[in-house]
């Protein structure tokens, strides 16, 4: 009978041999692993906060003007959607970049309407609320989900432009709408279905001024 | 000449249903037999061979087990967790950060533990494999929920994706560590000692204890090796997908199950083979394949598997075998 101490002494230096090879864990102090842990993490916070400013605010520039969307989205939803409008994977709704200026007409808790003409209709509603979903993001048609690692990253930045917009946008806007007054808006709208939903246009605002 | 021609065909059925099935597919649509679509039958049934081969070892010494969906979902979290934040032990103010290689083995192990308790509790508490496995599987999904938060872990990088989407030799790595999984158990349970007990035990029982085989450390060991399985399978999903999700591997044991069965393995033990469990994984990737190349509803595809089961058992019921074991 063969001693069995040389199957386990076999197994030990196997083990032994794989550990030095590959080793499975690296003890490190707890401080130092956070540390490290925590610069791995993407910051969408700071993502956001560059974002904003470098390529968000400038982005006005190519923004379509309310009223021409609205006016082509009445006679040609096919072009407006094609030329404007920007779509997420599978996503039905199609979400836009626009600016424009317009009259304050009502104010209350919830939002600030506009007429983008004197005396005109309502024609766009800035919500004065939590902000939710994505349309901020997707709009502005400069980000891409596939420069992204992962979904969770993705969405994270949804989440902090939404908080960006109110905690320093709607602010603004609640303070200084009244009715009557010019304000001069850019922000992103977000459109399922053009034959039912037109009027008004809700925009997520990222840029406020009253001229 | 009859029953031995009835013997023949049961051996044969798995081989020859496969056959048909692919000529049947390859006729119907012009992107069946090339290449590419047959890496990727491979690739899509990696996963359910993987908890299928474990399946196979419980079956043949006549138990079931029906937590490895489960199983495979902890595996998976645990190191996919242990992989991205690591282990952190503030009592010694240290942080024990897992390589990929450490992961593995720690997914491996959380496998093999899950496995060996299902073999504790049979054994020594004498529970029918059905109960066991069924507690089991509750008690491994509220512990991966438990360590997830509910929450997927994303973002484990290349060298651990590499298990899951990396390539070698043209060939998906699933696919690779499943084929050298397949020829070290068609050896065990065909050229070793634990094979011809494990067949031995799942025949008749009562006449391996009669013999003097330690049937409870057999069962244990089965139990355990198909918890490891269940293991490596979630350690592929998790690769794979590049996230551990909590609610991974919901129902597969029932694929698997499938699989064994239609690969000729009696449901009362003591029959079969590795081999007919990878016939059976085939003949349930080359269905759901070509029933979506040829756009057949997912409702349907169920309808299908489903009548390809009752066939499978139906034609099982033929070999005199089976039939003298059922009366």
């Amino acid at each position: 009978m063969r001693p069995r101490w040389w199957k386990w002494a076999l197994g030990i230096g196997a083990v032994g041999l794989f550990w030095w090879v590959c080793p499975p864990v690296h003890v490190v102090p707890l401080e130092t692993g956070r540390q490290r842990r925590a610069g791995d993490r993407f910051d969408a916070e700071a993502f956001v906060e560059e974002f904003w400013e470098r390529r968000l605010l400038p982005a006005e520039a190519q923004a379509i003007r309310a009223e021409v969307l609205l006016g082509l989205l009445q006679t040609r939803p096919e072009e407006a959607l094609e030329r404007y409008g920007r779509r997420l994977g599978l996503s039905r709704s199609t979400c836009f970049l626009v600016s424009g200026q317009g009259t304050v007409v009502t104010v209350d808790e919830a939002a600030v309407s506009l007429a983008l003409e004197p005396g005109g209709p309502v024609a766009v509603v800035i919500g004065l609320g939590p902000v939710f979903g994505n349309t901020l993001r997707d709009g502005s048609g400069l980000l891409d989900v596939n420069e992204f690692p992962n979904s969770q990253d993705f969405n994270a930045i949804s989440a902090a432009l939404n908080r960006r917009v109110e905690e320093r946008v709607l602010p603004l806007l609640k303070a200084g709408a009244v009715p009557g007054r010019t304000v001069a808006f850019a922000g992103c709208a977000e459109i399922h279905d053009p034959r039912r939903e037109l009027f008004p246009l809700r925009v997520v605002p990222f840029q406020i001024r009253f001229p | 000449m009859m029953r031995a021609d009835r013997s023949w065909l049961a051996r044969v059925q798995s081989l020859v249903a496969l056959t048909l099935m692919v000529v049947l597919m390859s006729l119907l649509s012009d992107r069946f037999l090339t290449a590419e679509n047959g890496l990727n039958i491979l690739r899509q049934i990696s996963v359910n061979l993987c908890l299928s081969l474990g399946m196979t070892l419980i079956i043949l010494s006549g138990g079931i087990d029906l937590s490895v969906g489960a199983v495979l979902a902890l595996a998976g979290a645990v190191a996919a967790r242990l992989l991205k934040e690591g282990l952190p032990l503030p009592m010694f103010d240290v942080l024990l950060q897992f390589t990929v290689s450490g992961a593995i083995l720690a997914g491996l192990t959380v496998g093999l533990m899950l496995g060996w308790f299902n073999g504790l509790v049979i054994t020594r508490f004498r529970l029918p494999p059905f109960v066991a496995t069924l507690g089991t599987l509750s008690i491994a999904r509220g512990l991966t929920m438990l360590w997830t938060g509910g929450y997927p872990i994303t973002g484990l990088g290349p060298a651990f994706g590499f298990l899951g989407t990396g390539l070698w030799l043209g060939i998906p790595m699933p696919v690779w560590i499943c084929a050298v999984l397949v020829a070290v158990f068609a050896v065990v349970t065909r050229r070793t000692a634990f094979g011809r007990y494990l067949y031995a035990v799942g025949g008749n029982e009562r006449a391996a204890v009669l013999t003097g085989l330690e049937v409870d450390r057999i069962k244990r060991r089965v139990y355990t090796l198909g918890g490891g399985l269940a293991g490596v399978a979630g350690l592929m999903v998790t690769a794979r997908l590049d996230s551990a999700q909590p609610n991974a591997g919901l129902g597969y044991e029932l694929d698997s199950i499938a699989a064994v069965v239609i690969g000729g393995t009696s449901l009362s033990g003591g029959r079969g083979s590795v081999m007919g469990t990878v016939l059976g994984c085939l003949i349930i990737g080359v269905l759901n394949n070509g029933l979506f190349l040829l756009n057949v509803s997912p409702f349907w595809q169920q309808v299908i598997k489903g009548l390809v089961i009752l066939a499978a058992v139906a034609l099982d019921r033929l070999n005199p075998r089976t039939a003298e074991a059922g009366r």
